[in-house]
């Protein structure tokens, strides 16, 4: 089995807010059982962004750690396997329409159905969307 | 000594690799985990990532 995770998830491993911790105890055990963990390469992009909003817009977390927070994000990022978004695009498309989801949301059920590998998110909208007809675990269910 | 060549087989090679790396991610994530400590935020990132995806 795989567990693919959402930038939601990428992000609580390297900072430190609510569920983190519940966030890596989770990862550290789908590790420890053997699983691969994957994500798309979206998740780069979308985690730095999610970075300078912290450290620029809401100023919660002061510039110099939100540089450390994305050395740490890179040191974590070349270990796990990342799903280019070419690979997924096409289905990704399908399952936005079907299922009035945004294209960035989609992209990772597209590569949970491609890589046959289950979805963690802390994201309510998206697992709640997905739920009946992905695999998705939503972080605060675990 | 005769030298006997070892042949290993796809499957243990990447068994092995995956178990290497399975660990040195889980340490990974314990060595970040302790510097995110300094790294505390009060508005949660989902919330964040949710703006943009819906934007």
């Amino acid at each position: 089995m795989s567990l693919l995770l959402d930038t939601s998830i990428v992000v609580k491993l390297v900072i430190e807010e609510p569920d983190s911790q519940r966030a890596r105890t989770r990862v550290k055990e789908a590790l420890k059982q053997g699983n691969t963990l994957l994500s798309v390469d979206e998740a780069l992009p979308e985690a730095l962004n999610t970075l300078w909003k912290h450290a620029k817009i809401h100023r919660d977390l002061p510039a110099e750690e939100a540089m450390r927070a994305a050395d740490d994000l890179l040191l974590l990022w070349d270990k796990i396997m990342i799903i280019p978004s070419r690979e997924i695009a096409i289905d990704a498309l399908r399952i936005a329409i079907e299922l009035e989801l945004s294209i960035y949301d989609s992209l990772f059920l597209a590569a949970s159905r491609k890589t046959t590998s289950t979805l963690y998110t802390a994201n309510t909208r998206l697992h709640e969307a997905s739920k009946d007809t992905f695999d998705s675990e939503l972080l605060r269910e675990t | 000594m005769k030298n006997t060549k070892i042949e290993w087989s796809e499957e243990i090679r990447q068994f092995i690799e995956t178990r290497i790396n399975s660990i040195e991610l889980s340490e990974a994530v314990d060595e970040v985990a302790k510097r995110a400590e300094k790294r505390t935020t009060k508005i949660d990132s989902t919330k964040l990532i949710r703006e943009d995806r819906e934007r």
